[in-house]
């Protein structure tokens, strides 16, 4: 069963589609804005990769903090950068900013267990427990 | 059958179906990438510092598929738009782009970078033995006219590595000079030590065999054994000549031993210059050409070109980019089909433009999530 009349639909499109569609126009901006802004913070990443920031004091002071050393202050604001780029695109290009809750919904429960994941793999790491290291036995 | 609600929003859920289908497919690639994402920072941070490589992937070509697959997902938009506006034309032209980009992508990754790891040759040196390899790793530090040089292991000292680490890993390539083309030369260099009395013994299989078919039998794993740890023709003929020449046999077993490089990396040819340590925007990697034999019995097992076996990250690497390879492979074909002027296809124009429309919206939500993977793709392995 259909649930549309492809005749009366494409009635309606023949007539004042520019007029039913034209904030589309802005979007259409907005898209290329949100591309140009992605091929910068591409080119920013890359250029980040080159600088040493553990030969630079500052950062080495504030990553120091948070107990990150080394090449790893670089990996976190690689990180940092990357996740900025994927929520440009999350939220213009595949429209997560207007979505519904219907859509949300679904989408908590994978954040939830892809941060469980990524915890789980995390305290394995860190072993909060030590007496149940093997080495230590 | 039709399937309901392509277009119009089902009551209860209030999308059409789908929308909420695809999210839920996406939902399940996100925890597919997630779980290869988490047990790969897991390995890295397991790993020796020394161990994990770093700047072995091109940057400029992956930056340049990086812009690519942007692009891409730039396109796929303006494709769905043009639908919404009801421009059959800049539609094509929109997504026959996507379609072009999807697959410059996909040529880039295997017509140039996946081959030219298979073509590069790798060997990590036993920490016992670095000592020996000391010209080709500079990892001590060293005199010259009464000015120290400073090595490897000193100029890598952080807070985290107060003693510095060593450097460990030789690379470059075996055979390509004119003078060495043999075309063995991979497969034989990618073979383990073999020691002299597992050499006799491997020789010495159905010598004594009584029973014809036992004989015929051991006869046969020798040959195969010997295949597989000689592997050069000629040398598995001289080897099984009765009586064998010990200076013949021990001229064999020392080239099965050995490794011979004709190009260094950058890295190993020119061990002590610290603009090595520093990431490079190179096109092409740079080679230094030279000649060094790595004696095998120095090395981990498991060298040989950079294929997935030689280390974690290349394991890793192979089977992210390729999994998300598939997905990129997968989108086009999708894309193609509603590129193609048939029934599913752009004809869906004339006849239900709104169905068009949600199938290039359903596909380009699962083309932009590939255009997500690759954004961590591309500074974990390229750049970090």
């Amino acid at each position: 069963m259909s649930d549309h009349t492809p005749t009366a639909d494409h009635k309606a499109d023949a007539h004042g589609h520019a007029a039913h569609h034209g904030s589309l126009f802005a979007h259409a901006k907005v898209y290329l804005v949100i591309g140009v802004l992605l091929f910068v913070f591409t080119a920013i990443t890359v250029a980040l990769s080159y600088i040493e920031f553990d030969k630079i004091g500052i950062f080495v002071w504030a990553f120091d903090k948070i107990g990150v050393h080394g090449f790893t202050i670089n990996i976190v604001i690689g990180m940092i950068v990357a996740t900025f780029k994927v929520c440009l695109v999350g939220a213009w290009f595949m429209h997560l900013k207007q979505e519904t809750m219907q859509i949300w919904r679904p989408l908590l429960f994978t954040f939830f267990f892809a941060f469980a994941l990524f915890m789980l793999f995390y305290l394995a790491w860190v072993d909060p427990i030590p007496t149940s290291s093997h080495w230590i036995h | 059958m039709e399937i309901p609600y392509t277009v119009r929003p089902r009551p209860d859920t209030g999308l059409a179906n789908p929308k909420l289908g695809i999210w839920l497919f996406l939902a399940s690639e996100v925890m597919l990438f997630g779980g290869l994402f988490a047990g790969y920072i897991f390995m890295r941070l397991g790993a020796e510092p020394w161990m994990w490589p770093k700047g072995w992937l091109n940057v400029p070509v992956g930056t340049f598929n990086t812009f690519v697959l942007i692009l891409s997902s730039v396109t796929v938009i303006l494709a769905w738009e043009s639908l919404k506006m009801r421009n059959l034309k800049a539609y094509k032209l929109w997504l026959g782009l996507t379609i072009v980009c999807g697959f410059l992508f996909l040529g880039i990754k295997l017509s140039f970078e996946w081959p030219a790891k298979f073509h590069h040759f790798g060997a990590y040196v036993q920490k016992t033995a670095a000592h020996k390899y000391e010209a080709s790793l500079g990892n001590e530090d060293r005199q010259v006219d009464g000015v120290t040089v400073k090595g490897h292991v000193s100029r890598k000292k952080d807070v985290s590595h107060p003693d510095g680490y060593p450097r460990l890993f030789i690379g470059g390539h075996l055979m390509d000079t004119p003078e060495h083309p043999d075309p063995l030369a991979l497969k034989a260099s990618s073979v383990p030590f073999v020691a002299e009395a597992k050499l006799d013994a491997v020789i010495a299989l159905g010598k004594d065999e009584k029973d014809p078919a036992k004989k015929a039998k051991a006869l046969h794993v020798r040959e195969e054994m010997l295949t597989a740890i000689v592997v050069r023709p000629a040398d598995i003929i001289a080897l099984k000549q009765e009586p064998l020449d010990p200076a013949k046999k021990n001229e064999i077993l020392t080239r099965m031993n050995t490794i011979h490089f004709h190009a260094l990396d950058e890295a190993n040819g020119r061990p002590y210059d610290p603009k090595n340590d520093a990431p490079k925007f190179e096109l092409t990697p740079k080679f230094v050409d030279s000649h060094l034999v790595l004696d095998k019995q120095d090395l981990v097992a498991g060298h040989g070109p950079l294929v997935p076996k030689l280390n974690t990250y290349l394991a890793c690497y192979f089977m992210i980019t390729g999994l998300h390879g598939a997905h990129v492979l997968a989108g086009c074909l999708c894309f193609i089909y509603f590129w193609l002027p048939i029934k599913g296809g752009s004809n869906l124009f004339y006849t239900n433009p709104e169905q068009l429309c949600n199938r290039i919206e359903v596909s380009g939500l699962f083309w932009h999530l590939v255009d997500l993977v690759w954004i961590f793709v591309f500074p974990i392995f390229y750049l970090l």
